[in-house]
């Protein structure tokens, strides 16, 4: 799959307070991306297996307790294929808390001004 | 009870039987009143006790966990550095009775911690996270660059921040108490994390957050800040704090943050499905109820408002489901049960009152802020 037709979508909601910003969908077109970050990226998607992944992975304890944890969706669309995953805290998979590195930078560029 | 009496003859509160506690606390002066119920606090059998009209329960907390009537503190701190993995158990780098270990967030989250036991032990006469003495553990270096903290169920857990957004979370001492305090609440409540009775759960961690600050720094309600996370943000974030306890919705406005969302009053009331149902939003309401009380009352927030507020998350009313107008009657009904019908609970009213809640003689009510459903 050409790297022009792949786009990556970060949205996060929880954690210790509400920040509308980062709770807001964040895309980026993997063709967009320095050729370094990209790759990075595409790396992280198949060591993670990442279209492979259910619906909801993560989580861990008990979810009765617990508080200010936070929970990821990341959607992989590839021309028409389209695939969403959502993460709750703590991920145990190394793999896919690489990758949820490596998109959350990607995708969280500070505008101008700062 | 004989061996409990037996164990503790050091003690002058440990002579008086519970029966006799609770009949100072309904009866004595607010001095005494207080008193009592502070050497009441530490029996978990109080709580059976308070509610079963006069008639000794046998409640199965009582046996399941042997209270302690008057026992010395019992800190008991681990820190355990996670070196940027976000997987435990980590390395413990510092335990309790050990000197600073050199680790910056290691050793701000061993005091932070510490500020909080001495907070919880010594204002409420509470002894940790169970009222038993549980051991604290906090985690440091929690994932690369990680924006967050949090409380699992057993433990607390803390990031470095990215540092470009935010800094790393021990560095704000009311973030730690916020963390602690969570434990606290689930010990006590069956609150669901979720919408009002989330967002209460959420503001308790904030208004002992803010306590703990307040009582470390010797502020009194005028002077505290009432920010929650105060120099959490890093340079260049458009904002001052996660959240104002005194303003809320006034904490940050920055262009990758976004605005602070947070209402202060019923009226501005969100509903939403994100974020457990506005938890950490609409938890502004109750936070400035809080502060409003303790402007009221002024002096020092923890030594009144804050007795008040830690009464009402213990009270056996408190339900899964309880909302922001239950509790506000929960909370006049514990300003009136420790300190009589005097300015305490005039100010606990009005503070209810400033933010869209009143409550009367017998009754709660919201008036109707657009949608919003006292009871939904
Ligand atoms: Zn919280």
């Amino acid at each position: 799959m050409s790297r022009e037709h792949v786009r990556i979508q970060l949205s996060q909601e929880g954690g210790l307070a509400a920040f509308p910003g980062l709770a807001r969908p964040r895309s980026v077109e993997l063709s967009e991306l320095p050729t370094e970050q990209a790759e990075a990226i595409e790396h992280g998607l198949r060591d993670a297996r990442f279209r492979e992944l259910p619906a909801v992975v993560g989580g861990g304890g008990s979810a009765s307790k617990g508080a200010d944890q936070r929970r990821y969706t990341l959607t992989v669309e590839e021309g028409p294929r389209r695939h969403s995953v959502k993460l709750v805290e703590p991920v145990e998979d190394p793999h896919l808390r690489e990758l949820l590195s490596l998109v959350k930078r990607a995708t969280r560029r500070r505008g101008g001004g700062h | 009870m004989l061996t409990r009496r037996r164990r503790h003859v050091h003690s002058i509160h440990c002579i008086l039987p519970p029966y006799l506690l609770r009949s100072i606390a309904e009866n004595g002066t607010p001095r005494q009143r207080v008193k009592a119920l502070r050497t009441v606090a530490t029996d978990t059998t109080f709580r059976a006790l308070r509610f079963a009209g006069g008639r000794v329960a046998a409640s199965s907390s009582s046996v399941r966990r042997l209270p302690a009537m008057m026992v010395e503190s019992q800190r008991q701190r681990s820190i355990y550095d996670l070196k940027g993995e976000e997987a435990f158990p980590g390395t413990l780098v510092r335990s309790e009775g050990q000197g600073p270990c050199g680790d910056l967030a290691a050793d701000e989250a061993f005091d932070g911690l510490g500020a909080t036991y001495d907070f919880f032990w010594e204002v409420l006469g509470r002894n940790s996270i169970d009222g038993d003495g549980m051991p604290l553990q906090a985690y440091v270096h929690y994932g690369r660059g990680y924006d967050n903290a949090f409380w699992d169920g057993r433990r607390m857990v803390f990031g470095d921040g990215d540092g470009e957004l935010f800094n790393r979370f021990t560095i704000a001492l009311d973030v730690i108490a916020h963390e602690l305090s969570h434990g606290v609440t689930e010990d006590e409540g069956p609150l669901w994390y979720f919408q009002q009775a989330g967002a209460l759960n959420e503001s308790m961690s904030d208004v002992f957050g803010s306590l703990v600050k307040q009582r470390l720094l010797g502020h009194t309600a005028d002077q505290a800040d009432w920010l929650i996370g105060a120099g959490l943000l890093a340079d260049g974030v458009e904002g001052q704090a996660l959240r104002s306890m005194k303003e809320p919705g006034t904490a940050f406005d920055d262009d990758v943050l976004g605005k602070d969302p947070q209402p202060g009053h019923m009226r501005d009331y969100v509903t939403t499905w994100e974020d457990n149902g506005g938890v950490h939003i609409n938890s502004g309401i109750p936070n400035r109820a809080f502060y409003g009380a303790a402007t009221r009352l002024g002096g020092n927030a923890w030594e009144r408002a804050g007795r008040i507020w830690y009464e009402a998350v213990r009270d056996p009313r408190i339900t899964p489901d309880t909302h922001f107008s239950d509790f506000a009657r929960i909370t006049v009904m514990s300003a009136t049960r420790l300190y009589g019908t005097g300015e305490e609970v005039a100010a606990v009213k009005e503070a209810w009152e400033e933010v869209g809640i009143r409550v009367s003689r017998d009754r709660v009510s919201v008036p109707q802020w657009g949608s919003v459903q006292p009871g939904a």
